[in-house]
């Protein structure tokens, strides 16, 4: 089949709103592969506003299954949460529905075997629901699935006890029944871990970033960046006391440390943390949401992240933030026992260190260092990621 | 060529006094044509404000948060500066009602609130001039400690400091002059260490306070919480050593053990501070420092968030049903919170036309808070 006459569906059914790297991520599968296909149809959420869905180019289809996460979203209404009652029954609710509006993507768009549906950071209900869809679809016209894990998404459901075991089994069950599928994993130890179960070759695939490598500011206090939602599980709790003992070994301030805030629900309920968080010298708070622009403002007046990511929820999972950073050519530090720490040491993207005193002196080591010198290891971490990255992704759809 | 915008600057008369809005009204005055209005607490709202409002472009409440409904009944753009001692524990209610007014915070704490309460805020952070570095506070062997009785019956008195600091007093400066003048501040000052001890009750003028702390290197914050807490900027930005009490706003310009000490006023334990606090006081300072920095950048951007303030289309309300309706408001709010919370249960319609909100919106909104 020529390369021009396939489509590409890029389907996300969590992308329902513009903050952190919601529409960001789509956006960025939707351009990487437009060149390999004749086009390229990404596919989100209805409750993606809908000026930010013409914008971006997306396709409002998907209902929303995820309500229980997301507290700050609601689906549309009751009404058209309900099933269309054309499906078969199933004990899953959310799972009868996300079966139905994958049916409904076939219906539309008249799926056939040319045609490619990745998921790029997939959720479980939109990939049941497209195995459920399948199954009732002759083997040799179904399209080619390809599936990128990032541990995010998969264990978005109260159902099953370990629902990323679940979603491997049906993707086994699915391939023995005749679905090509081509799996990929964010970090080497979440591939590694997958190939494991599923007993096929795992690709490694990075976001899809191309670098734009910022010049480090020269001169002027060494900034740290902790950019992306501020949340527990990406170590805004850890921040306090990170900030607190750099300051007391940096009293003239020459190390400054910029962050986001809780989003405003839940910064209310700890308003003491982020006084004390507020009154630390030379730090400063952004917004619970920052826009692109500013974000982008920001990693250029910045020389490195922090990432004090939890080593239990990120075991297997990498980071977007860690990608971006990468992209800019800003160096990260980050805990060790992350899927993400194995990546930020194979390419050199920053330095991994074991507690949080250990990154007290990291932060004071790197600030230190020329920036020349930092600069210089940056743009070479992040020539060998995105190359790697480059041949992993042509690798993973050389179909 | 176009004059400036008038602007109507409503503040709590004690401020006449303390002179602690004087900073912001100089921030404003270049770009707009200012008249100020000093209202005393009971004071009652007249046709001569209203009138007065009724020929300004903008509405600015410094501390005179509850007032706001009334003048955007006048169909008014209003700006209100809140103060966190002042308006912490006001209920949902209250912020409700002006849920169309910009708010600009001094304080996180409150402007995070506010914004959990979908209402516009713009959060400042207010630092005085740091001396130059020759002239910074020196710590030597023991603390030279300054204190303003200003509220020496809450628990913030000579006892305390000594409760704190003991035996690290080298001398104790006592500024004894008490907020409420029914106190008699000479009760509180009762020395049981050995340190020298300097009592005053009046300051000709500003300088000869400057004077005192100038031979101090530690300050007491001498209240509970603060609007802003000037007295305790001007400690940091002589790099004294600070203890302040663990409540806004001095949370959130002391970091514990970082550039300053927070204590429990109910609960005070001693403090081993001979040892740091020249690093304590180098860190007030050199935060002292970028934060005046920081400030200078955003004062610039205060005049034009105040342009944006929304124009709510005015009720069509007699003249004197809005003073009268003002006047049982202040009433009200004087009497108590739990008065000024019911008063607002009562007149839900009234703030429902105000701020914009249904009913149905605000209670929910309030149940959340």
């Amino acid at each position: 089949m020529e390369a021009e006459e396939r489509r590409l569906f890029v389907c996300d059914p969590a992308c329902v709103q513009e903050i952190g790297h919601n529409v960001h991520a789509l956006r960025y599968f939707k351009e990487a592969f437009e060149n390999k296909f004749h086009c390229v149809i990404p596919i989100c959420c209805e409750v993606l506003p809908e000026q930010v869905a013409q914008r971006e180019g997306f396709q409002r289809l998907y209902r929303f299954y995820y309500s229980a996460y997301f507290s700050n979203v609601e689906a549309k209404s009751e009404q058209d949460r309900e099933s269309d009652g054309n499906s078969f029954l199933l004990s899953d609710f959310q799972e009868q529905v996300a079966t139905e509006d994958a049916k409904k993507i076939f219906q539309r768009y008249q799926i056939t075997s040319s045609d490619v549906i990745l998921f790029p950071h997939l959720d479980f209900y939109g990939v049941i629901g497209l195995l459920n869809a399948l199954d009732g679809m002759p083997p040799k016209q179904r399209p080619t699935v390809f599936l990128r894990f990032i541990g995010v998404m998969e264990n978005a459901t109260p159902q099953y006890f370990s629902p990323v075991n679940e979603l491997l089994f049906r993707i086994i069950v699915s391939a023995q029944r005749g679905t090509r599928f081509r799996v990929s994993a964010e970090t080497p130890r979440y591939a590694d871990a997958v190939a494991h179960v599923l007993q096929m070759p795992v690709a490694v695939t990075g976001y899809p970033l191309e670098p734009q490598l910022a010049p480090l500011p020269n001169d002027g206090p060494f900034f740290f960046y902790c950019p992306g939602s501020a949340r527990a599980d990406k170590g805004f709790f850890e921040l306090r006391e990170i900030f607190q003992e750099v300051r007391r070994r940096d009293p003239e301030c020459n190390i400054r440390f910029i962050t986001q805030n809780l989003p405003h629900r839940e910064a209310k309920h700890h308003l003491n943390y982020i006084a004390q968080l507020y009154a630390i010298p030379g730090v400063s708070i952004q917004d619970g949401s920052v826009s692109a622009e500013e974000m982008k403002r920001t990693y250029q007046m910045t020389h490195a992240v922090i990432l004090p990511y939890a080593t239990d929820i990120y075991e297997y999972r990498g980071s977007a933030v860690l990608m971006e950073a990468a992209a800019y050519g800003r160096p990260a530090i980050t805990y060790d026992g992350t899927g993400l720490a194995e990546v930020v040491r194979y390419f050199n993207l920053g330095s991994v260190v074991g507690a949080r005193t250990d990154m007290v002196y990291a932060a004071i080591d790197l600030a230190r260092r020329s920036r020349n010198d930092i600069e210089i290891s940056a743009r070479q971490a992040a020539f060998r990621f995105h190359t790697d990255n480059l041949r992993s992704y042509d690798a993973w759809f050389d179909i | 060529m176009m004059g400036n915008s008038k602007l109507l600057f409503i503040d709590h008369a004690f401020h006449k006094k303390t002179l602690s809005s004087d900073f912001f009204i100089q921030v404003l005055s270049s770009d707009f044509d200012i008249s100020i209005i000093h209202l005393n607490p009971h004071e009652s709202l007249n046709e001569e404000i209203i009138d007065k409002a009724s020929n300004v472009d903008y509405i600015l409440l410094w501390q005179m948060d509850y007032l706001a409904p009334i003048f955007l009944a006048l169909g008014k753009p209003v700006i209100v500066v809140p103060m966190y001692d002042g308006s912490a524990t006001l209920p949902a209610l209250h912020w409700l009602a002006q849920s169309r007014a910009l708010f600009i915070n001094f304080s996180v704490t409150l402007h995070m609130r506010l914004q959990a309460l979908g209402l516009e805020s713009k959060l400042l952070k207010y630092f005085l001039p740091p001396v130059s570095s020759e002239n910074r506070a020196s710590f030597d062997e023991k603390l030279k400690v300054f204190i303003w009785h200003r509220r020496p019956e809450h628990g913030i008195n000579v006892a305390l400091v000594e409760r704190l600091l003991g035996d690290q007093i080298g001398k104790l400066h006592v500024h004894d002059a008490p907020d409420d003048k029914n106190i008699d501040g000479r009760r509180y000052v009762r020395r049981t260490g050995t340190y020298e001890l300097r009592v005053t009750s009046w300051f000709e003028n500003f300088d000869d306070y400057l004077d005192v702390l100038s031979e101090c290197n530690t300050f007491i914050c001498p209240r509970r919480t603060e609007g802003i807490g000037i007295a305790m900027l001007e400690a940091l930005s002589r790099g004294m050593l600070v203890l302040a009490p663990d409540e806004p706003t001095h949370t959130e310009y002391i970091a514990n053990w970082t550039n300053g000490i927070l204590f429990h006023p109910d609960a005070p334990q001693p403090a081993n501070v001979l040892d740091v606090a020249g690093e304590l006081g180098l860190r007030a300072w050199t935060g002292a420092c970028l934060g005046y920095d920081a400030w200078i950048k955003q004062a610039a951007t205060i005049s034009n968030f105040i342009r944006t303030a929304d124009r709510p289309a005015p009720l069509s309300i007699e003249k004197s049903t809005i003073v009268e309706f003002g006047q049982e408001l202040s009433q009200a709010f004087y009497n108590g919170h739990g008065d000024y919370d019911s008063f607002l249960q009562r007149h839900l319609r009234m703030l429902s036309a105000v701020s914009g909100l249904s009913s149905a919106e605000i209670l929910d909104k309030r149940s959340g808070y």
